[in-house]
């Protein structure tokens, strides 16, 4: 090497590490800035009473009773009932009719196909506020107002998005895999049971627990429909309405601190499988 | 060549296959998508039956669009948008540092996902406190002497607010779509830009921030979609206040709806509806176009 590209060479070295450096500041920064409400939120859910909130050191107190004292202020465990109750039946039948569907969109042949799943494309258009109106009205019709029924019924009849991810994904899948199985006798169903659902695995797995989440968190619907039901997420908006003053700021903090536990722990296990599904859908787009 | 169609039993099976799906849109979608298109049109209360509720033609749609409040809320939500450009432009900027190939990103990444997931009540909670006047973002602010600032009580803050706690919010989403748009460009283009004597700062905006206009529309566009239709936020943050400074479109329908003025409701629906209707065909237009290419 001659010395004039050595000395190239050497800046170019020197300017990456200071850009890594640069790069690893900003970068710890902005996890500070996603990480510091927790840390803040915690130690608030800490703290003695209502009047030592607002200190200036964090974790001074630490009051771990306020997590069980919560229990008894606040409907938590009806919630995390109610939550399980709409997630559990929803996910589990709502996928396997998803999967359903997805297989028939991606190998079998029928007529209009192409047409239907540009329906069902035009339905995810929908906004839901539009709907949400005549859906209460609906349900109110059923006497399901109150219920948790208005959340699991319609989850029961598949999701729509995950009929997309499916389908994209069992196009991979070589037909020939199917077609011999026809030849060993196999109808369409005993192949979605016995080949598919098991080839599908870890993409439905990935789905699953997207769906998981979103039915955990959502708040809109079960607001609207259940609220005499509360799923956790109810119960949690319920601390910050306007005419309700019985909870303390403190209790507000640990009670919603338990209420994303259960998501948090999902999203810990499978942190690098939910991340690459979002990656790998970002790249579809 | 296409295989030929086994005929009947394959069709039967494959209708069978997606009729729960279709029962499912059609009772919980499409139904109710015509019944709300004809509440508009009538002047409906909820009480009784809509088909016994007498015609009101344009009546309600007027009635909407004579109402200031009506306009204020939504001239609110298109404030609120904002935090779309802003969002993404902050993502993007992560997502460049994230695609250096460093050590550690993984948990990088993981951590800038953890509001993403973590549940929406619980974070406005979180966001009440940290907004309140006595709280830690003034605390951080006394520190660069910067007085005490009434988050929720004064218009434009309470609007600052709710913008910093969606993006602070859906800052993940954005950061990983960047990351997987990044991942789709050549080495090899930026490469060649440097050869010719691109600097960094010339290749970003000659070459990778052009290549990742396909993330960034579609980014824009569900932003939109999703910032028009906003509501939990602004409804549990600030109540819609101070002064109805962010009161948004889908909370003055819920506000018609609970005053049983449901069919004033499902206009301002419409209306939410012929936006995102409109923002999805310049999509579609535009991924039609792009598949040409």
């Amino acid at each position: 090497m001659t010395t004039v590209a050595k000395k190239k060479y050497m800046s170019k070295r020197k300017r990456k590490l200071i850009v890594d450096i640069f790069s690893y500041i900003v970068l710890t920064l902005g996890a500070f800035a996603m990480i510091a409400p927790f840390i803040w939120m915690l130690s608030t859910a800490l703290k003695k009473d209502q009047f030592h909130i607002y200190g200036r050191k964090l974790f001074d107190q630490l009051y771990f009773s306020n997590f069980i004292k919560v229990f008894k202020t606040i409907p938590l465990l009806e919630g995390f009932k109610n939550s399980v109750l709409v997630a559990v039946p929803s996910i589990i039948v709502g996928t396997f009719v998803s999967g359903m569907a997805a297989y028939a969109f991606a190998k079998i042949k029928f007529k209009f196909k192409t047409t239907l799943f540009l329906l069902l494309l035009g339905v995810t258009m929908i906004p839901f506020p539009v709907i949400m109106i005549p859906q209460y009205y609906i349900f109110t019709s059923l006497d399901w107002i109150g219920t948790l029924y208005p959340l699991i019924v319609p989850k029961l009849f598949g999701n729509i998005m995950m009929i997309f991810f499916l389908r994209q994904y069992l196009q991979n899948i070589p037909d020939a895999l199917i077609e011999s199985a026809k030849i060993d006798g196999a109808n369409h169903f005993q192949i979605f049971l016995r080949i598919i659902l098991p080839l599908l695995g870890p993409a439905l797995a990935a789905q699953m627990i997207m769906w998981f989440m979103g039915i955990w968190n959502d708040y809109l619907a079960p607001y609207m429909f259940s609220s005499k039901s509360p799923t956790l997420p109810v119960v949690i908006a319920s601390l910050v309405s306007f005419t309700d003053t019985r909870t303390e700021t403190h209790f507000n903090m640990a009670a919603s601190i338990l209420s994303m536990l259960p998501v948090l722990a999902v999203y810990a296990i499978f942190q690098k499988q939910i991340i690459d599904s979002v990656i790998l859908s970002g790249m579809k787009e | 060549m296409k295989k030929r169609y086994k005929g009947y039993r394959e069709n039967l099976v494959g209708y069978l296959f997606i009729l729960p799906v279709f029962i499912g849109v059609l009772l919980f979608a499409l139904y109710p998508l015509g019944y709300s298109f004809l509440s508009t049109f009538k002047n409906w209360s909820g009480l009784r039956p809509l088909l016994e509720t007498r015609w009101a033609n344009f009546e309600m749609y007027k009635r909407v669009l004579r109402d200031n409040l009506f306009w204020k809320s939504f001239l609110n939500t298109l404030i609120t948008l904002l935090g779309v450009p802003i969002g993404l432009a902050i993502s993007i900027f992560i997502a460049l540092l994230l695609n250096r190939g460093l050590k550690g990103t993984h948990a990088y990444r993981v951590i800038f996902y953890i509001p993403v997931v973590s549940s929406l009540t619980a974070i406005i909670i979180l966001w009440k406190g940290m907004l309140a006047v006595q709280g830690p973002l003034n605390d951080i602010l006394a520190v660069f002497r910067i007085k005490a600032i009434n988050w929720l009580g004064e218009p434009t803050y309470a609007r600052i607010g709710l913008i910093g706690m969606c993006v602070w919010k859906g800052l993940g989403i954005s950061i990983l779509f960047y990351i997987a748009g990044l991942q789709g460009i050549p080495e090899t283009y930026k490469e060649a830009a440097r050869i010719d004597g691109a600097n960094e700062w010339q290749v970003f905006w000659k070459i990778t921030l052009p290549l990742l206009w396909p993330t960034t529309f579609f980014m824009v566009v569900t932003g939109i979609i999703n910032g028009m239709q906003l509501y939990v936020e602004p409804d549990l943050l600030t109540n819609g206040g101070p002064g109805n400074a962010t009161r948004t479109l889908v909370m003055y329908l819920f506000d018609r709806f609970g005053a049983r003025r449901v069919s004033e409701a499902s206009v301002v629906a419409w209306i939410l509806a012929f936006f995102v209707f409109v923002v999805t065909s310049i999509q579609f237009a535009y991924n039609m176009r792009r598949e040409k290419r």
